[in-house]
This record gives structure tokens, C-alpha cells and sequence, in this order.
């Protein structure tokens, strides 16, 4: 049976111009790209230099302080550009991980099927019984909350999404000819995973992980809030928020300038993710 | 179909026992609660006697046992600090959260799908896109976040609802609000996905060809379509919503389940939030038995295989 689809060609051409959320994220993403670079560079940067006698200026008042200071007296500025760095750290280390141990799991579960892969599929779906910040609470108080620690837990609860992508690609994969001839050739199973499987799944996962940094940031600012995430005096931006929201009646900047941080980060990959969305449906 | 529903029990049995394991050996990591429960003043012989009576002493397998059997006929110890059963504190306070976590579903479910099938039917690339926009705005404030700032707006500045509690019907537009809202995001943007991807289907073009109208189209060919995978994402992400409520709880001050478990976390109250981690698991298994069965009475195909 033939299937009649219309050429690459024609497609491109009936293709309007880049999307405008996609100039939306970049916009948002390059201004937190300024934030965490260009701010540690200024002459007044200091995010720990406490003083008293500043504590809580508002924003845009004293040149010294251009986003005012906390209860603290520290400056606010430094502090959100150190609060940005550390939550994108911690959010691409944590899905790196994810990704990788998503990774293996899938090319295993898929390529040698059977057992093994119905164990580790139940062990993921047994997982998702548990919401995910349920699960972080938990092993926050079991094991603790070290940044290190942190990271490895927030990736390592959150692998079944590249299990699932990755076994349903391997799946699908290892029935190709291309593999087959390499089987008859004499390739071992982790040959053909390491140099044929792994380049064919990667671009799905690389594309999954991007958006995920979105999530894991929201997830990582909402533990950090209720005290069970990043702890002081490391800043963060939902410490930033839950010590700011004390002074929502005096001092409303100490609250909205690290939303709109976190906005501009979130935003700038769901803008990003709604820009791929329609290119991917659209042609 | 009777076997199909058995095995989706089946399972969700399975997967609680891995849960209740999970909870009982990670209690044992968490170190020795004896010390918490005692005065500071306390010998090392009331140390020992306190571990005799809490059966800490037996072997490891012998006190998993009788958790697992004691679980299995509710009951997963006593709350420490409160010396009531664990289970009955988090099943007190359940209605709050699975009240607010409903609401707000039906709520955004609903809305979502009357503004998809809005955009869908009117064909309107300018409203779709506009609604789109908006989602996707939605989407980029963390669901605590827009909590503060709804508090912020609302409460702060003009007075008009209470910001934390849960005392009078007005309490809960905030809370549900920002929920809600979150929901009809979620939704919308699924929907629009499936809906986008339709569009370009022989089937629908079929049905333009042949003068079907652009409602029925809608609401007889495409909807039922994007129906079913919503549905599946709907039970993941209605038991995502119930342990979502945690850190929403907290912003509002909510007496749910949520925040009783992050007390028992930061009391070292480890009973409670076992308890709450086992009744959240329930929930969600529950729920996705429910989704399971729907789907196989609308999808033939599901129970077939």
C-alpha cells in the first residue's frame, strides 16, 4: 500500500515564519542568562554583606542597591542572580540524571524485553503512585538535604518519563533492518545499544530533557519554599519568596522580584515548548 | 471485561506493598525515633526499655511483618507527638484536600474543554491562539506562586477574600482559583494538541469533503478522538494534583492532608507521614483503576489485548 505524502518540499514552503513565542522565550531566557552573568561582574555585587542599618530598602531607590535589600540588608540583586544560578544548576544536574539512568533503563527494558524490561516498567509505573514532590518530602527528611544530595534525588525520581520514550523507541528500533544486518553481522547487544540505539534515541531525550528543566525548577523553588529544598544561607528563589511574603504589606518587591525570575525562567521553556509544539504538529 | 478489572485490581495491590516496603525501610534510615520520644534527661536503660516496648529490638524482618500485616488492616502505627493512630489523623484530615484537588479538576477540566471546543468550533485561528497564549502564561507561574500573588491582589489590596484558612465559602475561591486555573491550562494545551494534529487528517478532511458542519465535526468526529488520550493523562495527573495540594497547603494555611504531612516531617513525626504517603498512593491507585475501567468500556480495543 502507498501512502501519498506530500514532499518535504512543499511542506517547508507552506511554512509561515518562526513562531512569535519563540522569540518570547529566547527574550525571557537571555534576560536570566544577563541576570546570572553580567550581575556578579557589577561593583556592589555581594550577595551575603549583611547590614542592619539597609535592611529592607525598597527597589529602585539607593544607586547602591538597585533592587533594594532584605530583611537582612542584603542586596537583592546579587542575591536573585545567585538564586537563578544555583535553581538552573541544580535543575539541569538533576535531569541530566534523570536522563541518563532514564536512558539506560529504556535501552535495557527494550532491548532485552521479556523480565527484564516488565520488572523495570512495573518499578516506574509503581513509582508514579507516589506524586513527586510527595516522594522529595520524603526522602528530604529521611536522608537529608545537601545540594548534592538534592540533585541526585530530583533526578532520580523523575526517570520514568525517558524509560517510557526511550523502551517505546528501542522497541520500535530493533526491529529495523539496519539493526538486524548488524546482529548478523556478529554485534553484541551493547555494541548495537552504545553505537546504534543510543544516537537514534538521543534527540527525543535531549528534547524531553530541555523542557524538563522547566519542571524540575518549579519543583525544586516549590520544595525550597516550605523549607525542605535548598537551605539557607545558600539563596534560593522560593526562600527568596517564602522569607519575602512576610513582608507583602511593606515591602512587595522582596516577593515579586523573584517570581518574576522564576516567571522568566518557567516561561521561557514553556513559550519554547508551545513554539515546538506547533512546528512539530504543523507539516 | 470482569478479568480485565480484576487484574487492574490485582495490580494496584502490588503496587501498594511496594509502597508499604518502601516506607517501612525508609523509616529505618531516617535513625533512632526512641531519642525523640523520650525527655532529654533520659538514662540509657529507659532508652532500651523504650526500644523493648516499641519492639525495636526484634529482628528486622520480624518488625516488617507485622507492619505489612498491621498496614494491611489499617494500621500504621501511632502519631508521636499526638498518640492517636496515624492513620485516623490523615484520614481526618483527607476531605479538605480531595475537596479542593475535585473541585478544582472538574472546575479546569471543564472550562478547558468548553474553550477548546469554543476555538475549534469558531475555526478561529486568532481566538485559538489568543487562548493559547494565556495557557501558556498561566503555565509559567508555579501554582504557588500565583497562590501568593491571587493573595496578594485580592486580599492584600482590595480586601475582597479571605487570603488563608478554610472557615466560609469564601476561603476557598483563592485556593480553587489557583488550581483551577492551573488545570484549565493543562487542558487547554492538550487539547489544542490533539486537536492540531487532527486537523491535518485524512478523515477530517473526509468529513469537510462530504459538508459535515463544523460543530458536529467538532463534537462528533474530533472530540471523542482527543477524548481518550485526556482521559489517560486525567488519571495521572487528578492523583499528581491530590500530592500537589501539599505545597498549595502550606501557602493557605489549608488543614489537608498536605500540610499535615510536612508538619509530621518537620516534627520527626515519621508515623504521619507514612500514613499520608500510603493514603495519597491509595488515592492514586484508586483513581487510575477508575481511569482504567473507564477506558476499556470506551476503547474495546484496551480490553481485547
Amino acid at each position: 500500500m502507498t501512502q501519498i505524502v506530500p514532499s518535504k518540499g512543499v511542506a517547508a514552503f507552506r511554512r509561515p515564519g518562526p513562531q512569535l513565542s519563540l522569540f518570547v522565550a529566547i527574550a525571557m531566557l537571555i534576560s536570566v542568562l544577563l541576570l546570572i552573568v553580567v550581575v556578579p561582574f557589577l561593583p556592589n555585587f555581594d550577595p551575603d554583606k549583611q547590614s542592619l542599618f539597609f535592611a529592607l530598602e525598597p527597589a529602585f531607590q539607593d544607586p547602591d542597591y538597585p533592587l533594594g535589600t532584605d530583611a537582612l540588608g542584603r542586596d537583592v540583586l546579587s542575591r536573585l542572580s545567585v538564586a537563578a544560578r544555583v535553581s538552573v544548576l541544580v535543575a539541569i544536574g538533576a535531569v541530566a540524571i534523570s536522563a541518563v539512568v532514564g536512558l539506560v533503563i529504556g535501552l535495557v527494558a527494550g532491548w532485552f524485553r521479556g523480565a527484564v524490561d516488565s520488572v523495570l516498567m512495573a518499578l516506574g509505573n509503581i513509582q508514579l503512585a507516589i506524586p513527586v514532590v510527595l516522594l522529595l518530602i520524603v526522602l528530604v527528611a529521611s536522608l537529608g538535604s545537601s545540594p548534592v544530595l538534592l540533585v541526585v534525588l530530583l533526578g532520580l525520581v523523575n526517570w520514568v518519563g525517558y524509560g517510557r520514550v526511550v523502551r517505546a523507541q528501542v522497541v520500535s528500533l530493533r526491529e529495523r533492518e539496519f539493526i538486524t544486518a548488524v546482529t548478523t553481522a556478529g554485534g553484541s547487544g551493547w555494541w548495537i545499544m552504545r553505537k546504534h540505539l543510543l544516537p537514534n534515541v538521543f534527540p527525543a531525550v535531549l528534547v524531553l530533557a530541555a523542557f524538563d528543566v522547566g519542571v524540575i525548577i518549579t519543583v525544586e523553588s516549590s520544595l525550597s519554599f516550605i523549607g525542605l529544598g535548598i537551605q539557607p544561607p545558600t539563596p534560593s528563589l522560593g526562600l527568596m519568596i517564602s522569607e519575602g511574603q512576610r513582608y507583602l504589606q511593606t515591602n512587595i518587591g522582596l516577593t515579586l522580584l523573584p517570581a518574576f525570575v522564576i516567571f522568566l525562567l518557567i516561561g521561557g521553556i514553556q513559550f519554547a515548548s508551545q513554539a515546538f509544539n506547533k512546528t512539530s504538529t504543523r507539516g | 471485561m470482569a478479568r480485565y478489572v480484576l487484574a487492574r485490581i490485582g495490580w494496584g495491590i502490588i503496587t501498594l506493598l511496594v509502597i508499604l516496603t518502601f516506607v517501612f525501610f525508609l523509616a529505618r534510615l531516617t535513625g533512632d525515633p526512641v531519642r525523640l520520644l523520650l525527655p532529654d534527661q533520659a538514662t540509657q536503660a529507659d532508652v532500651e526499655a523504650m526500644r523493648d516496648s516499641l519492639g525495636l529490638n526484634r529482628p528486622l524482618i520480624e518488625q516488617y511483618w507485622d507492619f505489612i500485616t498491621g498496614a494491611l488492616t489499617g494500621d500504621v502505627g501511632e502519631s508521636i507527638r499526638q498518640g492517636r493512630p496515624a492513620l485516623e489523623l490523615v484520614l481526618e484530615r483527607l476531605p479538605a484536600t480531595l475537596e479542593l484537588a475535585v473541585t478544582s479538576f472538574v472546575l479546569g477540566f471543564v472550562v478547558a474543554l468548553g474553550l477548546a471546543v469554543i476555538g475549534e468550533v469558531s475555526s478561529s485561528r486568532k481566538l485559538r491562539n489568543g487562548l493559547l497564549w494565556v495557557a501558556t502564561f498561566r503555565q509559567s507561574v508555579p501554582p504557588y506562586l500565583f497562590g501568593i500573588l491571587l493573595i496578594l491582589i485580592l486580599s492584600v489590596n482590595m480586601g475582597l477574600l479571605p487570603a488563608i484558612g478554610r472557615n466560609s465559602l469564601a476561603s476557598y475561591v483563592i485556593p480553587v482559583l489557583t488550581m483551577a486555573t492551573f488545570e484549565v491550562a493543562l487542558y487547554l494545551r492538550l487539547f489544542n494538541t490533539f486537536f492540531d494534529e487532527m486537523r491535518g487528517k485524512d478523515w477530517v478532511r473526509t468529513a469537510i469533503a462530504k459538508g459535515v458542519d463544523r460543530p458536529r465535526l467538532v463534537f462528533r468526529h474530533m472530540l471523542p478522538n482527543a477524548l481518550l488520550p485526556v482521559i489517560t493523562v486525567a488519571g495521572l495527573n487528578l492523583g499528581i494534583l491530590v500530592g500537589g495540594t501539599v505545597v498549595l497547603e502550606m501557602v493557605f494555611n489549608w488543614p489537608g492532608m498536605g500540610r499535615l504531612i510536612v508538619q509530621g516531617v518537620t516534627q520527626r513525626d515519621y508515623p504521619i507521614v507514612q500514613a499520608g504517603v500510603v493514603v495519597t498512593a491509595s488515592v492514586f491507585i484508586l483513581i487510575n483503576i477508575a481511569v482504567d475501567v473507564l477506558y476499556a468500556v470506551l476503547d474495546p480495543r484496551v480490553r481485547l489485548k
